[in-house]
Formats: structure tokens, sequence, C-alpha cells
């Protein structure tokens, strides 16, 4: 069933210039698309700048005196304003990469820029006006209202005794309403739904007013309405609010349909990156998460198990 | 969940009057208590003759130096005593997520019980040296005045010096680990360390020593004399300084330490300087006036109780004034029995205090907010 295709490593880049049509029907391919194409035009005529740059990046844990490395050669290139969606089976690597991305894990070697700058040497205070992360974490807040929460993003901006100005109140406010969550300001956070919590979560990382969003598994616990709402919402900070969303996910189908790039890591820590139609073609995917039982189906984007077809 | 605004999710936001009222409602009653406490003991002063006494008409001039002596030093240290302890003990269960967590369960009390144990058992030239140079303790306490062998001062330095090197060894364990339940393990197995070591010394220690021991872990806000009591203000004053300063860590650490990390907090200097504050603030009053431990546990709850809020701005001053008011319903209570007969701190301010919480969360399951307060 899968497609048995050199493991061959995709360049990271993605070649918007090149014409690739959309063979595969569901995977979102550079070209059609209203809203993207005409993205993508402006995009052409003044090169969007980098946001994000890795060469040879290596990522682990540091035990004590040795480097545990997970996974090496990674090179990927973000430009602004792009939705970047990554896969991989459990233990790949995912988290590791978006933690070391935020800059919460150093680099095991290679280099990690972010707008041209070592990530490891950008400061935790400059590093959050840069980037603004949610992490798939359960929070227990007891009392805290859904405002407060949202002006955590401001907490860079604010003073040491955290007033908040004019400009972080509509930073709030805005945020807020993005999400849909205007009227939720007085509830508490912890009164919330699953879903709810997510879109405050990702109000809050919106408010930190940074070029470059990453999430970490923003659909996990989530129903399958919410799951699509989500990305839904990932598509719109790219297209109305011009950010740049990194997130890790497990939806892969839900990926290739919204993201304009796929990276891929696989289960021995290989790093693929692309359109999502150039790697679901080239079995990328597959070698990634294909079980003796389930395959990865290229042609519907989804999954199915192997076996005697009926 | 309708998207209205609800009845029952309204105090998570609640107004910012409301809360100015209530701080205001903690600082009269705190005020109220002062001067109950300085009112009640074994010659009881009425309170308007102590207000006279305080702006320097005294009535009588016996009043004014029971006052001056010992009741007015007795009610400014359970003042910082409150105030401290219950702060040190909002920071430690901020930072620790975890609300359980209390001065004495970064083995600060146990590092102080065990410099006073160390010193009474196994000190016993100290001790003797220590009657020799600073006689006994304040005659206004009851309990560490009668502590024979020991100066007052020299009780302090042990006290102090073991919770300083309880202090070192927790900020050395939380420098080395990243995730902060480490810390708090870390810290209740030094605590169990240290007072495993403080049950062989008195296992091993004369009944008269073991009586003394005991005494002084009862507490007392008794013993601190007016030229003391600087020190005691004083490190109230830097802990205190040092939390206000962290106030927005504070805030994230209650969502976590990587979520804080991401919004721009530098995790590990804003926990090592809060780690600093909340053992001053511990260490200082454990050394003055005995292992207080209830203060530290039961006031932030009472604070966050009252206040509905996990915005330290608003928790600060409200935990420090439940506090206060603790301590000083807790002295008051203790001066009662009147015939100069005095009831131990901690036996007293545990048995007070936690019906008082205990319905506290009854009344928060009901939604009400107002009864809450006395």
């Amino acid at each position: 069933m899968s497609p048995e295709q050199s493991p061959r490593h995709i360049p990271g880049i993605p070649d918007v210039s090149k014409p690739l049509g959309n063979l595969l029907g569901q995977a979102k391919g550079p070209a059609p698309g209203p809203e993207t194409g005409e993205r993508r035009t402006e995009q052409n005529q003044a090169a969007p700048p980098v946001v994000l740059e890795a060469s040879s990046l290596a990522i682990g844990w540091k035990q004590g005196r040795n480097l545990q490395i997970l996974a090496r050669d990674i090179d990927f290139r973000v430009a602004a304003g792009h939705l970047i969606a990554l896969v991989g089976p459990n233990g790949a690597g995912k988290s590791t990469l978006l933690r070391t991305v935020a800059g919460l894990q150093a680099p095991c070697g290679g280099s990690l820029t972010l707008r041209g700058r070592n990530v490891a040497l950008i400061s935790v205070e400059e590093r959050a006006s840069l980037l603004a992360c949610v992490f798939n974490e359960r929070i227990e807040a007891g009392y805290l209202t859904v405002w407060e929460f949202v002006a955590f993003g401001r907490y860079p901006y604010t003073n040491a005794h955290n007033r908040l100005t004019g400009e972080d109140r509509r930073h709030i406010a805005t945020a807020l309403a993005l999400v849909g969550m205007e009227l939720f300001g007085e509830r508490t956070f912890s009164s919330l739904s699953d879903g709810e919590r997510q879109k405050v979560q990702i109000a809050r990382a919106v408010a930190q007013n940074t070029p470059l969003l990453v999430f970490d598994e923003p659909t996990a616990f989530l129903d399958a309405p919410s799951r699509i709402e989500i990305f839904r919402l990932a598509e719109r900070l790219v297209q109305e609010a011009g950010k740049t969303v990194l997130l890790c996910t497990h939806e892969v189908d839900l990926a290739l349909k919204t993201a304009d790039e796929l990276w891929v890591i696989d289960r021995e820590h290989r790093f693929t990156a692309g359109s999502p139609f150039v790697v679901a073609r080239s079995g990328a995917i597959g070698r990634a998460f294909d079980l003796p039982t389930v395959a990865f189906d290229v042609m519907s984007g989804t999954f199915r198990a192997r076996g005697p077809q009926r | 969940m309708s998207k209205t605004e609800g009845e029952d999710h309204r105090p998570g936001h609640g107004p910012q009057v409301s809360r100015a009222h209530l701080i205001a409602a903690l600082g009269a009653c705190a005020i109220i208590l002062a001067v109950l406490d300085i009112s009640v003991g074994s010659v009881r002063i009425p309170p308007a003759a102590v207000w006279e006494t305080l702006i320097g008409r005294a009535p009588r001039p016996e009043w004014a130096t029971i006052i001056f002596i010992f009741r007015l030093p007795k009610m400014l240290t359970a003042v910082l005593a409150g105030a401290s302890l219950s702060v040190a003990g909002l920071v430690l269960q901020s930072i620790f997520r975890n609300p359980l967590a209390a001065p004495d369960s970064l083995g600060i009390g146990a590092g102080a019980s065990i410099g006073v144990a160390v010193l009474m058992f196994a000190g016993g030239a100290l001790g003797a040296v220590g009657a020799g140079a600073q006689g006994i303790g304040t005659q206004g306490s009851a309990i560490l005045g009668n502590l024979p062998p020991l100066g007052y001062t020299l009780l302090v330095v042990a006290a102090s010096i073991g919770a300083a090197v309880v202090l070192i060894i927790i900020l050395l364990i939380s420098r080395k680990f990243e995730q902060v339940v480490t810390v708090l393990i870390m810290g209740l197995l030094v605590g169990y360390l240290t007072s495993s070591i403080v049950s062989l010394l008195v296992y091993f220690g004369s009944p008269q020593k073991v009586q003394l021991y005991l005494s002084w872990t009862y507490g007392s806000f008794g013993g601190v004399r007016t030229n003391e009591l600087p020190y005691l203000a004083g490190a109230a004053l830097i802990g205190l300084a040092l939390v206000a300063g962290d106030i927005k860590a504070l805030n994230a650490f209650l969502i976590g330490e990587r979520f804080a990390s991401t919004i721009g907090i530098r995790v590990r200097a804003s926990r090592t300087r809060l780690l600093i504050a909340a053992s001053i603030l511990a260490g200082s009053v454990t050394a003055f006036c005995g292992p207080i431990a209830f203060l530290g546990i039961a006031a932030p709850h009472a604070a966050c109780l009252l206040s509905r809020s996990a915005e330290h701005r608003i928790l600060l001053p409200t935990t420090a004034l439940s506090g206060i008011c603790f301590a000083l319903l807790a002295d008051v209570l203790s001066a009662l029995p009147g015939s100069g007969a005095v009831l131990p701190i901690n036996p007293l301010l545990a048995l007070i205090g936690s019906p008082i919480i205990i319905s506290m969360f009854f009344h928060r399951d009901r939604g009400s907010l107002a009864e809450g307060t006395e």
C-alpha cells in the first residue's frame, strides 16, 4: 500500500515558485486557494524575511557531561507568514525540537537562529518578545480569570509591578476577540472547557505580540470539531494577523490540509521538510508512522489498516 | 456554561473596589486586635488608656512602663512574625505550586530547631558562657524568660545559624535541579534529617534540658526586647521587599516554571531570590519566636479564600494582614487567663486558626464572600 520510495532527504526550503499542482487532492499545495495565492504573490514580489533558520541542528539533552542526541542534521528555513506543522510518532523528538526552538533547551550542535540571531544567545526577556509558546500542560489556576491569564502575554512589556497600560489592555482585548473568547474575560480559567482553555492559551500567546508562535500539540484532549477549530485559528493567525506559526500535532490529515509546510521526524529521528504535497508524495509520512498493521494512504491523506481488502 | 456572565463565576474577577475594601477591613481588624493585644495581660489596661498612653498622655505612669517595655514590643513582634511567616508561606506555596508547602517543608524551621537543640543539649559549655554573658531573656516572656542557663541572644544566633545552614543546602539543591518538585522533596528530606537529629538529641538529653527545648518549641512573641526589634523588623522589611519585587514571577510560577520562562521571567534567578526571601522571613521569626508553623500554611489559604484572587499584588497584602490578624488574635487569647499565666502560642494558633479556615472553605463552596472574614 504505502509507497516504498528511497528515504531521500527533502530539502527544507519550500520552493514556492515551482508549479506543483494538487495531485493529492487534499494536501495543501502552494498554488490553489484564493487567500493563500494572494499572500504568496505578495511574498514573491518582496521575499518575506526569514524568521527561523536551522542548519545541521542537533537536538537532545545534556546528561551530566554527556550529550544525548535525539535527532541531527536538521535543516530548515521558515519565512514569515507561514504555518508549519510538525508531525511524527511519539518519541521521535517533536517536543524536543519545539523546546529547542523556544530556547528552553540548548541545541546540541549546529546552528539555530531566530531573526538571524543565535537563539541560545538571546536573553530570556528579549526572547519573550520574539516568540510566544503554548505548551501542552495542565494548568491549575484557582481563581485566575481569563483576562488575567491573557494578561500574562503582556509580562514582557509591563513594569515590575505589572501595571497594565492602555496599550496592554488593547492587546489583551484584541487577542481575546481574535480567538472568539471576548465574552469570557471575567470567567475563571479553571471553569473553561478544554477547547476554550486552548483558545485562551492561544490568545495569551497572541497578546505577547511576537512574530513567531510555537504551539505544542494544541489539539490534544480536544474533540473533533474543536481540533478543526484550532487549526482554522492557526490558519487565521497566519493569514489575518501575519504571524508565523510552528505547531506540532498528531493530526496528520489536518496538518496536510492546513499547513503551508510540513515537517516530519520519523522513528529513526530523521527530519524531512517541504510542502505537504511533496512530503506526502515522498513517502516520508509513511516512513515515519507506518506500522505492520497500519499504513498512510497518500491518495486519501489518512491512515488505513493494512490487510486483506474487503 | 453560558457565554454571558453567570452569577457563580463573578467572584473570580471581583471588582477592584471590593478588594480594596477587603484590605481595608483586614487592616482595621489588625489595628483593633493590636490595641486589644496591648490591653490584655496580667494587668488589664482599658483600650482607651492604651491609646492615650501611645500618644503620650498616659493616665498612669506604671501603665506606660508596662506598655512601652513589655506589651508594645510583644505586639510589634506578633505583627512582624505574622506578616513574615504568612508571606514566606505564600511565596513557597506559589513557587512550589503546592498548597501544602510552608516554611517547614523546606526544613527552615527544622534548621532553626537543630541550632537550638545543639546549643541546648550538646553545648553545655556554651550554655554556661551564654548565661554569664547574656543573663536571662526578657521578663515579659513566660517561656523563654525562664531558660536559666541560656542567653536569649545565643538562642537567636543558634537558631539563625541552623536556619541559614539548611537554607544554603536548599539553595545549592535548587541550583542543581531544574524541577521544582525535586527541590520540595529534597527540602522535606533535609527537614526529616534535621528533625531526626533533634529527636536523637532530645532522646539522650537530660529531663531539664528536654523541658527547656520543648518550651522553646511552643513559640512566644514575648521574648523579643525593644533593642532586638530592629533586627526582626529589618529582616521582615528585606524579605518583604524582595518578595514585592518579584510579584510577576510569583504570578507566573503559579502556572508553571516553563510557562514563566516563555514570558520573559528568569526562572532560576527569581526562584533563588524568592527562596532567600522566604528563608530570611521564616528563619528570623523562628529564631526570635520559636517554630511557629501554622501561620505559614494557614494565612495564605485564608487570604486566597477571602480575596478570591490569583494575583499576588492582591494576595501579598491580604496574606500579610491575615497573618498579622491570626498572630495578634492568638497573642490576645494567650494572655486571656489573666493573673500572669500565659498560654503557649503554637497550640493556640492552630486551635483557633484551623476551625476558622475550615469554615472559610465551607463558605467558599456556598459562594459567599463576606461571612468568612471573622
